[in-house]
């Protein structure tokens, strides 16, 4: 899975709880849950500084 | 109180015992034979073995485009039912009509070959999985002394013969075990059954995680097929996982391989043994499948819903979403296209074309709320809206398969 153009997104509280990106060229919006496959994938690439984040706004 | 038996002429047996006082009689009904099963699982272990729903076919970019390089695996259009390829070839994956006759079976999977890799690099692969969540495998009694001997039964047609390789894997405790099978004649369906010893050793994790998979190997470098094919449970080893496989789907781009009727049995069944496919009729089978993924605001038989919810700008607009199933996880929302939906507004009538997904408000496993960017500024912040579905792909998914 390839993913681009990555932002956190904040939940309802204020605080980081999405990352919007494009996954293999689809626009999506990813939960920060370990359960979520693609969330499991973005962690997995982020440690292994394949891939990174821009801040939320 | 008497008793009456009836005995058949070869195996079965049914007691009907009648009370003196006259009430109600009390049947014990002992199945002794091979042809019908006491399942301690009430529906198909497998969803969507027989490859019916395809959720994922109405975005023709799924079913049309290559699958490669997923070294975490992938969905393919069929639900439930996942390839990894890692560097060995490109397949167009698609739900087509050609079946075994006579089995029920209205569906299969096609893999077909459009980029070929006529020698596959060492660590090259190609696996056909599904995978269970922990939670669903606890019935397996995996880790006890009580743990069940499985069986895994399918029908497949291929362009290429030879010797292929089937793998149950434990991934909570790296441990696996596999068989091979073989495939004797070209473009002729074949069903293959395959048994597999208990596992006294390793508990499956009870929760929403992959714990357990099966694995059909249709390509193997060498590093999987160097050593010893793990024909008992044992420790996963790379070199163990596929030795003895000969078959590589992607040897050329005339290839062409149909599964379907994967089934899953737990106890030791041989191919004259196995209880038939266990068949689901479309919709329970449609709703264990949107558990892990749901299309809403589509225009065919699969969608799985609507959306309402009101604009939060002129440029904005937020939207609930109710999912018809719990979902696995909490899920990935994405939007099939650019303006494929229209949002309504229901004060004035005007219809405003949806441009994407901005951002998640507030999500769980039974709904989500995600705030959408429309195209332009004509939208009025506070008024109640919809979603319409517009063009060849319209809609929004919600992804929460198993990684």
């Amino acid at each position: 899975m390839t993913f681009t153009e990555l932002k956190y997104k904040k939940n309802l509280f204020g605080e980081d709880g999405y990352v919007k990106c494009k996954k293999d060229g689809h626009e999506c919006v990813v939960p920060m849950k370990l359960d979520n496959a693609d969330y499991k994938e973005i962690k997995k690439q982020l440690d292994a500084g394949e891939i990174t984040i821009t801040a939320s706004d | 109180m008497s008793t009456l038996k009836i005995k058949g002429t070869s195996s079965g047996e049914v007691v009907l015992s009648a009370n003196a006082d006259g009430s109600q009689l009390s049947v014990d009904q002992k199945i002794i034979g091979a042809n019908v099963n006491n399942r301690p699982n009430p529906a198909p272990l497998i969803i969507n073995g027989d490859m019916r729903v395809a959720q994922y076919s109405f975005d023709t970019s799924f079913t049309k485009t290559g699958v490669n390089d997923h070294s975490g695996g992938a969905v393919t259009c069929i639900d439930r039912m996942y390839t990894g390829i890692t560097d060995n070839g490109t397949f167009t994956i698609s739900r087509d009509t050609d079946v075994p006759t006579g089995y029920g079976f209205v569906n299969s999977m096609k893999l077909d070959c459009t980029t070929a890799d006529t020698s596959v690099a060492a660590g090259s692969f190609h696996t056909l999985e599904y995978r269970f969540e922990g939670q669903d495998t606890q019935l397996f009694k995996k880790g006890t002394s009580n743990s069940y001997a499985m069986t895994v039964a399918f029908w497949i047609k291929s362009t290429v013969t030879g010797t292929a390789i089937v793998e149950l894997a434990d991934d909570d405790n790296t441990r696996h075990i596999a068989k091979t099978f073989t495939v004797a004649s070209a473009n002729t369906w074949e069903k293959k059954v395959l048994s597999f010893a208990a596992d006294t050793t390793g508990t499956l994790n009870n929760d929403n995680g992959r714990s357990f998979r099966i694995n059909i190997f249709l390509g193997a470098g060498s590093n999987l097929t160097s050593g010893t094919l793990a024909t008992s449970w044992a420790s996963r080893t790379t070199a163990n996982i596929a030795a003895g496989q000969t078959i590589n789907a992607a040897s050329s781009t005339d290839n062409n391989i149909l599964i379907t009727g994967l089934q899953m049995e737990l106890g030791e069944y041989s191919s004259t043994t196995i209880p038939e496919f266990q068949f689901e009729e479309r919709g329970a089978s449609l709703r264990r499948c949107q558990r892990y993924y749901q299309h809403h605001v589509g225009s065919d038989s699969n969608c799985a819903g609507t959306a309402a919810g009101g604009f939060r700008t002129n440029a904005t607009a937020q939207m609930t979403f109710h999912f018809p199933v719990e979902m696995r996880a909490d899920p990935t929302v994405s939007q099939v296209a650019t303006d494929n939906m229209l949002c309504h507004d229901l004060a004035d009538g005007n219809n405003i074309n949806v441009d994407s997904v901005e951002s998640t408000i507030h999500s769980s496993t039974g709904g989500i709320t995600v705030q959408f960017t429309l195209e332009g500024t004509s939208g009025n912040a506070g008024d109640s809206c919809h979603l319409i579905p517009t063009g060849s792909t319209p809609g929004v998914t919600f992804s929460a398969e198993v990684g």
